[in-house]
């Protein structure tokens, strides 16, 4: 297998992005995705739940994410559907806060000249 | 539940591909909000979500990987009926106007399917242009092999047979060119396919 390069991937749109980071905090089931974007995002982010499972099949589709049969714990649902990262998908996820961070860098350089 | 009835109903909406696989998990995120949020906030946010989804997710449908062939022979078929439609034209004494539609309408479904929004909307295919060349060169050994019965009939009767036979050849040799052509030029225009994910690294 050949590696893709993440950059190609980028910009990512805002809801994949926050689906990939809500993985990076571990396997989880959709309703939790859903739940830690929210959170993450300040309650400014709120996916219904087609958005959320269509964001999820395209990271699925692009190799970024995939289902996983481990459960976090003996005690979670056994027939929901959990997800993960990949490994494409956390170098993705890491290049687009990187182009993300640069871009917060050379704004408030910007903004505040001199304060940076 | 009936809240969950009606949901699960308003999910057929959603192309048959996508509720398929999704289907359970929709419901099972909606009864999650029902119960986290109430059915109120639940259906705000739940109705909102189908709105907005439903038209994106049937445009998605409708411009994904595995259209795009179909989209294509219509592309083909369009520059056939177009091409023919100058030809008759042209034989009455009628001008080419009568091609105009068909030729147009291909030339926009071309443009739609190249768009950046109709490539956006496509999953990846990482087979695709090769499948497009392939079926191209397919489509020229039919040209090729089309000029060839044809010599050989020339050849055989020493004249172009009568005039039904002579259309029945420009017609299969049209649309095989047409095809041909229509093929190259999309598989020329696709992006070479990614290689399979490292899913591993």
């Amino acid at each position: 297998m050949i590696d893709v390069d993440p950059r190609s991937l980028l910009p990512l749109p805002a809801a994949q992005f926050h689906v990939l980071v809500a993985l990076t905090e571990g396997d989880r089931h959709g309703y939790a995705v859903m739940q830690a974007v929210e959170e993450s995002s300040g309650g400014v982010v709120k996916m219904g739940p087609a958005t959320l499972y269509g964001t999820l099949k395209r990271l699925v589709d692009h190799g970024l994410a995939e289902e996983t049969d481990h459960r976090p714990s003996e005690d979670d649902d056994q027939r929901r559907r959990y997800y993960r990262l990949t490994g494409l998908g956390r170098r993705v996820c890491a290049a687009e806060a990187d182009r993300l961070e640069r871009l917060i860098t050379t704004t408030r350089t910007n903004l505040r000249p001199g304060l940076t | 539940m009936p809240d969950s009835r009606t949901y699960r109903a308003l999910v057929r909406l959603y192309p048959k591909e996508f509720r398929d696989r999704y289907c359970d998990d929709l419901a099972q995120a909606h009864a999650d909000l029902v119960s986290a949020r109430g059915r109120s906030g639940a259906w705000r946010r739940s109705g909102l979500d189908l709105i907005i989804t439903v038209p994106r997710y049937r445009l998605e449908s409708i411009m994904n990987a595995r259209n795009t062939d179909t989209t294509l022979h219509v592309v083909a078929a369009a520059l056939l009926v177009a091409a023919v439609a100058a030809a008759v034209g042209l034989t009455l004494d009628v001008g080419i106007v009568v091609a105009i539609v068909p030729f147009a309408l291909a030339i926009l479904i071309a443009i739609a399917q190249s768009s950046s929004l109709g490539r956006s909307l496509r999953a990846p295919d990482s087979n695709l242009r090769h499948r497009r060349l392939k079926t191209a060169a397919w489509l020229g050994g039919g040209c090729v092999a089309i000029i060839g019965v044809f010599i050989v009939h020339v050849g055989r009767h020493d004249d172009w047979g009568n005039s039904l036979v002579l259309v029945a050849y420009n017609l299969l040799f049209a649309a095989a060119f047409i095809g041909c052509v229509t093929y190259l030029i999309a598989g020329l225009l696709t992006r070479r396919g990614r290689a399979t994910p490292d899913v591993a690294g």
